[in-house]
């Protein structure tokens, strides 16, 4: 007890060095919080964006179609007939909470003399908005189930066609068995789903009119939506499960095996957060470092008192390494409550970053507060500390006791 | 295994003890050969004019510094060759100190820092016990009502009362005092010398300190006189 008395009281020796060094920590911490908070503010931002508005929770294929669908996408399709069997299974489960089908297709839009090609997205048409939440019309109106034949254009697909909400376009296509065919369909609405590419080449068309182009009754994808992203993985184990069970030769994906976007940035964003710790780290160390050296230097007769005393080096060394962790423990304190308060301002006023890579409006960020992330900056501030205190404590007890006293 | 003195069990023991220096590129010689033997209870005063060998002397009869020759022992056992660590505990067990700028630690009490000392031994006492043996000591050396004060509380008299009960608090077989009265007036002086060899009288502590004050030097039990490092000889009183 006397030890950490002595400790507490050798911090506040000096309270404006004291004062220093703990902002020094705190802003240590707060720029740790606050830069790991932003970065998994956009991990989550690309997170939902790779949900819903894209991939949902989980995929639902025939299996063998992530290797073999480029080379022969008929084959892997998975017929109509199966999906009520495969809808009642996904009902059963409790984490479900939206399911639909999707089929994607190519083709050309003709309208009057403007032919283009597209990437068609069969969708059924009332649910699909649950599961593409980004997706904003900016012109005329969603799907309709009332319009079998009312589609929906990407900005810039409506663009290079020509075609504004109201306007007819036929669609061609081929279908399963190398025929072309030929639909007419209604523009309901123009969107705007925030990646360029997907603009420029999406049309969303009801299922039953893709069905018809394709001359297939068949569909792609069962696209799945969860009510916690977190339980993904278990998700798709025991959805596995159950179609084998069911004797369903069906393969479960998950949005992060899909989201390579996602997944790369995610890559790239973790690396530059390990490097902006070290960096904070290092540079909390230095500015430690330099206070903890001229407390410790201060008190080199007193080192060499306590040594005459009997107190062996690690017995001193502890004492530093004590106050030390005080130090860091009161400074990582204060940083996390400075960050964590400044984090919630920022998120409440929104930052706003311009257009990504790829994308089309800017992104309304804010910083997160990720309970994992928030112990990680406290300990390697804290850690920070203790190195920056271990350093000059280990030259001061390297003096000879004579010299310390002399001091 | 620390050796043994031969010569019978006394508390301090120099044979022929050097300690040189290196001043630029001078070998300068601070002790030169002095032997000198301090038996349990004596009273001694080391005096000498400035650079005479004092301090180096007691440094070295304190083993915080070891000789360039010659060997120090300390209540029977060698300590001039034996590794710091072995030292540290040597130091803990069996010596106190007493220094001329007191050197108690500013943000303890008077009684926090006698009660230090104690937990820097290697098997130090329960906290009851040192609290006990920290309150004795503290009303024996006359500033027990100042227990709870911090050193800038003090007078120069009374921090040096708390050192020294800070250095006897662990009954120790010696106490080295270097100029332990050097910063105080003259009655202060006076009085802390005097509480010494009370102490030496009443509790048998062996005591060796440093003064070139002529006064003060009429209370020791022996003298012994250092001159460019070299013993002058000694006289008992």
């Amino acid at each position: 007890m006397l030890s950490l008395r002595l400790a507490i009281r050798n911090i506040f020796r000096n309270v404006r060095r004291t004062a220093f060094t703990l902002a020094a920590i705190a802003a240590g911490c707060s720029a740790l919080i606050l830069n790991g908070g932003v970065i998994f503010n956009i991990f989550r931002g690309l997170r939902e964006d790779a949900i819903y508005g894209r991939h949902g929770h989980l995929q639902i294929f025939r299996r063998g179609y992530t290797e073999g669908h480029l080379a022969h996408p008929d084959r892997y399709l998975i017929p109509e007939d199966e999906y009520p069997r495969i809808r009642d299974i996904l009902n059963g489960a409790p984490q479900v909470t939206a399911v639909t089908r999707r089929l994607s297709f190519s083709g050309l839009a003709q309208n009057r003399d403007t032919t283009v090609s597209f990437l068609g997205e069969g969708v059924e048409p009332v649910i699909d908005a649950q599961f593409q939440k980004h997706l904003a019309i900016i012109a005329g109106d969603g799907l309709a189930s009332d319009e079998p034949f009312g589609v929906l254009l990407g900005k810039g697909l409506a663009e290079r066609v020509h075609a504004c909400p109201g306007d007819y376009l036929t669609l061609l296509s081929q279908t399963a068995d190398g025929a072309l065919n030929a639909i007419d369909v209604r523009v309901r609405g123009i969107f705007h789903g925030g990646l360029k590419d997907y603009d420029d080449w999406t049309m969303k068309v009801p299922l039953s009119a893709a069905q018809r182009l394709l001359w297939s009754q068949r569909i792609e994808a069962i696209i799945v939506l969860l009510n916690d992203t977190d339980a993904t993985g278990a998700a798709r184990d025991r959805l596995e499960h159950l179609f084998a069970s069911h004797g369903l030769d069906l393969e479960v994906r998950t949005w992060e095996d899909l989201a390579q976007f996602h997944n790369q940035v995610v890559a790239l964003f973790r690396r530059e957060l390990h490097v902006i710790t070290l960096i904070v780290s290092v540079i909390v160390i230095l500015s430690i470092a330099n206070t903890m050296t001229m407390s410790i230097l201060e008190r080199t007769r007193e080192f060499g008192t306590l040594r005459a005393m009997g107190a062996r080096p690690r017995r001193i060394v502890g004492l530093l390494l004590l106050e030390g962790a005080i130090l860091g423990l009161v400074g990582t304190a204060a940083g996390l409550v400075v960050g964590a308060a400044v984090a919630r301002v920022v998120s409440r006023i929104g930052i706003t970053y311009p257009s990504p890579p790829g994308s089309t409006r800017p992104y309304i960020g804010g910083i997160d507060l990720v309970p994992d992330y928030l112990l990680f900056s406290c300990v390697s501030s804290w850690t920070a500390t203790i190195v920056a205190t271990a350093l000059p404590a280990l030259r001061a007890v390297q003096t000879r006791v004579v010299d310390a006293l002399r001091q | 295994m620390l050796e043994q003195d031969n010569q019978g069990v006394s508390v301090l023991l120099l044979e022929e003890v050097s300690r040189d220096y290196q001043v630029g590129r001078e070998r300068v010689g601070a002790l030169k050969g002095v032997s000198l033997r301090v038996n349990a209870g004596e009273f001694v005063a080391v005096v000498g004019p400035s650079g005479s060998g004092k301090t180096t002397l007691l440094n070295l009869a304190g083993c915080i510094d070891r000789p360039s020759s010659g060997r120090v022992f300390l209540d029977g056992l060698r300590c001039d060759d034996v590794p710091e660590s072995v030292l540290s505990g040597l130091r803990a067990e069996k010596i106190g100190f007493v220094f001329q700028t007191f050197n108690l630690i500013p943000v303890l009490t008077a009684a926090e820092n006698v009660e230090y000392a104690l937990q820097l031994r290697p098997q130090a006492p329960p906290a009851g016990e040192r609290r006990k043996r920290v309150a004795e000591i503290l009303e024996r050396t006359g500033i027990g009502p100042l227990a709870r004060r911090r050193p800038d509380e003090m007078s120069g008299g009374e921090r040096q009362r708390v050192a020294i009960a800070r250095a006897l608090v662990g009954r120790p077989r010696l106490v080295l005092a270097d100029e332990a009265t050097a910063n105080l007036d003259g009655q202060t002086a006076a009085q802390i010398v005097g509480l010494m060899r009370e102490l030496n009288e009443e509790q048998g502590v062996t005591f060796v300190f440093s003064t070139h004050d002529s006064r003060l030097q009429g209370m020791a039990k022996r003298i012994v006189e250092l001159r460019d490092g070299l013993l002058r000889g000694g006289r008992s009183c």
